[in-house]
């Protein structure tokens, strides 16, 4: 009855089980954790999108500068999550084309989500927790805007 | 041989158990923080829309902050076990020191700073943990420190 041939195979497999286990568990548990900053990323990345294209309605018809500025400022101190770099975003349509209109304003955006700035870097590090999401934004401009002064072909 | 065999099942089945729950609540409690940071993040960005179409109508500056309030009973809805706190007209205080199962809810029209003369909003704290043994993954959880900026719905000459 008595193998230690056998002990010692059981054993060895026993440890090799665990060896193959536990990072998969590792993977499984950081994948998720990461997986939800993403997720929580996405859904501020689209909420400050739609702020911003609402800012960029909010000036007069013509005001290509202000609009921009104001759109680029609401995005920028609107999204603030945690580990997100690398914002960026650019409007188009509506009052900041080269000939404004009262047509929609639409915005994309994107950012960088940074898990290495994140308690999961401990698992998430380098070229591995650089994820980059994109968003649009679109705002209805009302027809009771006014116009700049210097507007020109523009439906007032 | 079988006997040592069935102990080392149990024993197996003793190590692997815990861990398997552990996994099990985390992957709930992960599912709900998500809803609720979610939902959070959507507050937040109601919360700068409503205010600054308020602060476009005749009423005064401190109305417009007043209504965010409004938007408290909806955040707590969504953080199950969690106080919330609103503060008008004044910057959510300084994270960390909001406690464990504590959310503040603030705005501001502040004159100076990158928002400046803009609605501010905020969200920050630390939502309560659904399940409280996994107290010891909280620092991988970060704490909610959300804001939004909107302008007043004015439209601007």
């Amino acid at each position: 009855m008595n193998r230690p041939g056998v002990q010692v195979d059981q054993a060895g497999q026993s440890l090799v089980e665990f060896a193959i286990s536990v990072p998969i568990i590792l993977v499984i548990i950081f994948g998720f954790l990461g997986f939800m900053q993403a997720m929580q990323t996405v859904t501020e990345l689209d909420a400050a999108t739609t702020l911003a294209a609402s800012a960029a309605i909010q000036f007069p018809v013509g005001e290509v500068a202000q609009s921009q500025a104001a759109a680029r400022r609401t995005f920028i101190n609107s999204i603030s999550g945690y580990g997100i770099t690398g914002q960026a975003i650019t409007c188009s349509g509506g009052n900041l084309s080269p000939t404004p209109s009262t047509a929609p304003v639409v915005c994309h955006a994107a950012a960088t989500l940074d898990l290495g700035n994140t308690p999961l870097a401990v698992f998430w590090r380098g070229p591995l927790g650089l994820l980059t999401f994109t968003a649009t934004g679109r705002a209805d401009s009302s027809t009771s805007r006014s116009c700049a002064p210097e507007a020109t072909n523009v439906a007032c | 041989m079988r006997r040592r065999e069935g102990g080392q099942a149990v024993v197996e089945f003793a190590l692997v158990a815990p861990l398997f729950l552990a996994l099990l609540l985390m992957f709930i409690q992960a599912g709900f923080s998500a809803m609720e940071k979610m939902n959070s993040v959507n507050v937040t960005d109601t919360s700068a829309r409503i205010a600054s179409s308020a602060a476009g109508s005749t009423s005064s500056e401190t109305a417009a902050l007043q209504v965010v309030g409004s938007m408290a009973p909806r955040l707590k809805a969504g953080l199950v076990g969690t106080s919330v706190t609103f503060r008008p007209n004044t910057w959510c205080p300084s994270l960390p020191p909001a406690p464990q199962g504590s959310i503040y809810l603030c705005d501001q029209i502040p004159t100076v700073g990158s928002c400046s003369g803009m609605v501010v909003v905020q969200v920050w704290g630390q939502p309560r943990l659904m399940v409280p043994l996994l107290a010891f993954m909280s620092p991988l959880d970060p704490p909610l420190h959300l804001q939004a900026c909107a302008y007043d719905s004015v439209f601007r000459r």
